[in-house]
């Protein structure tokens, strides 16, 4: 089934009761509740940057919603390639911004995000110029999907291949580590003998 | 007993440390200088300690960011109201550091930027002047503040803040990034002009691809430090407070 007619369907079920003019100013109005909410959380900064985009992305859906009740049938117009560069736009996007907001708040070291966002930003490129895109395809013999997805396997193995170069790294400094530290409790052992020694030769 | 203390992060420097500090001892006697040897495979902490040094010797390699927090965290802990930093392969001449000193004094910046552009004769290649240059411009925007010398190492930092470097100060290249942030917490620097000497021994750092990709993790963390969370209990209003 396509989703995007069953979903004009629900869109469908809600306007015949209420009629086209009730079924706008429910979307409008509930467009304008999340917006309310959005200024209200900013202001009071209980929402952080995820859920207001998600919100505001919510509430340009139900104020297009408002304005033209056949928007989802008309969306349904767009072409599979359409669609496709659509999501991965959006996909490119919150990676962007996963990365940019997880550094932000010093959770992830900037070196390891150069590769994520890399990802990031050739995955919005797939999106944005197909035509670069289609002498690859015809070079390796691909489809367009499928050499989307041949790319961002790559850039996931090179992720995990970065994450098991840097794990080994950590292996060989964590048992550095503990080495010294076990040499350092033994020297503090002999010292504490040594004092200890001392006193009672006194 | 001094009130200043030279750090010096080196790693695999074994040839010019020890007439660096020999040198050290020279110029400014009776200051301390402490060498944070970075997990060094040669013999770097033996010659640092021969020439009379005391040795932070790191098990692991942490890096020039992480090597130089252990040295400010040593400052602190051992009550020194300014640290000198100067590089472990011989470009900043000890010779120089009364004048730092002296500008530290007179200045309420709580860092002096020994600059090798601002008046003195300078010791690089042409592009990476150029890059020099290009992020000079961009952290001088960010700081509002004229800035020649971004990625110089030369520095005193006094005590307000070495509270906050002791505890958050950037990885890998951590120059640029540091100047951005201590902006960003109400701290100030002064920059003033010295000469710089080529490099003693051994080699760069940022090289090759080192240097696409100093770029691009110089040019990324400097964007997100405008916008990144940062402890206000860090800032210099609390800080200059702490003893």
């Amino acid at each position: 089934m396509n989703a995007v007619a069953t979903m004009q369907g629900w869109v469908d079920a809600l306007v015949a009761p209420l009629g086209p003019a009730g079924a706008r100013l429910v979307f409008g109005g509930v467009a304008l509740a999340l917006f309310l909410c959005f200024l209200f959380g900013a202001r009071a900064r209980r929402i952080g940057v995820f859920r207001g985009v998600l919100l505001l992305a919510l509430v340009a859906l139900f104020t297009a919603l408002a304005f033209d009740l056949t928007l989802l049938m008309k969306l349904n117009r767009i072409t599979f390639l359409g669609r496709i560069r659509l999501l991965m736009g959006s996909l490119s996007f919150l990676v962007l911004l996963v990365t940019f907001e997880a550094v932000r708040r010093s959770h992830l070291q900037e070196r390891y995000a150069l590769l994520w966002l890399s990802t990031g930003i050739i995955l919005m490129l797939c999106g944005m110029f197909t035509g670069v895109l289609d002498f690859f395809c015809a070079l390796f013999g691909m489809q367009y999907v499928t050499f989307i997805v041949a790319v961002i396997f790559t850039f996931l193995l090179l992720v995990a291949f970065h994450f098991s170069i840097a794990l080994s790294a950590l292996t060989d400094d964590r048992s550095r580590l503990a080495q010294r530290c076990a040499q350092l409790e033994a020297r503090l052992e002999e010292l504490e003998r040594a004092i200890r020694g001392k006193g009672t030769d006194r | 007993m001094s009130d200043v203390v030279v750090i010096i992060p080196a790693y695999n420097e074994e040839a010019s440390i020890g007439p660096l500090v020999r040198e050290l001892a020279a110029a400014l006697p009776g200051v301390p200088a402490v060498v944070i040897c970075d997990g060094a495979t040669d013999g770097t902490a033996a010659a640092a300690r021969a020439a009379g040094a005391t040795v932070l010797d790191l098990p692991c390699n942490l890096g020039v960011g992480g090597a130089v927090q252990a040295g400010f965290q040593y400052a602190l802990k051992h009550g020194y109201a300014m640290a000198v930093r100067i590089d472990g392969d011989g470009q900043h001449p000890p010779a120089e550091i009364r004048t730092m000193l002296d500008a530290a004094r007179a200045s309420s910046a709580d860092l002096v930027v020994g600059s090798r552009f601002s008046s003195a004769g300078l010791h690089t290649t042409v592009f990476r002047f150029m890059g020099i240059k290009l992020l000079a411009l961009f952290l001088s925007l960010i700081c509002r503040k004229r800035i020649t010398d971004p990625t110089s190492g030369f520095w005193v930092v006094k005590r307000p803040l070495l509270h906050y470097f002791a505890r958050e100060y950037p990885v890998d290249y951590p120059e640029p990034e540091a100047l951005a942030l201590l902006r960003r917490q109400g701290y100030d620097f002064r920059e003033v002009g010295v000469h710089f000497r080529a490099r003693q021994a051994g080699q760069s750092s940022i090289d090759g691809w080192g240097t696409v990709y100093y770029a691009l993790k110089v040019g990324f963390a400097l964007v997100v430090d405008r916008v990144r969370v940062l402890d206000p209990r860090l800032a210099r209003a609390y800080t200059v407070r702490w003893p």
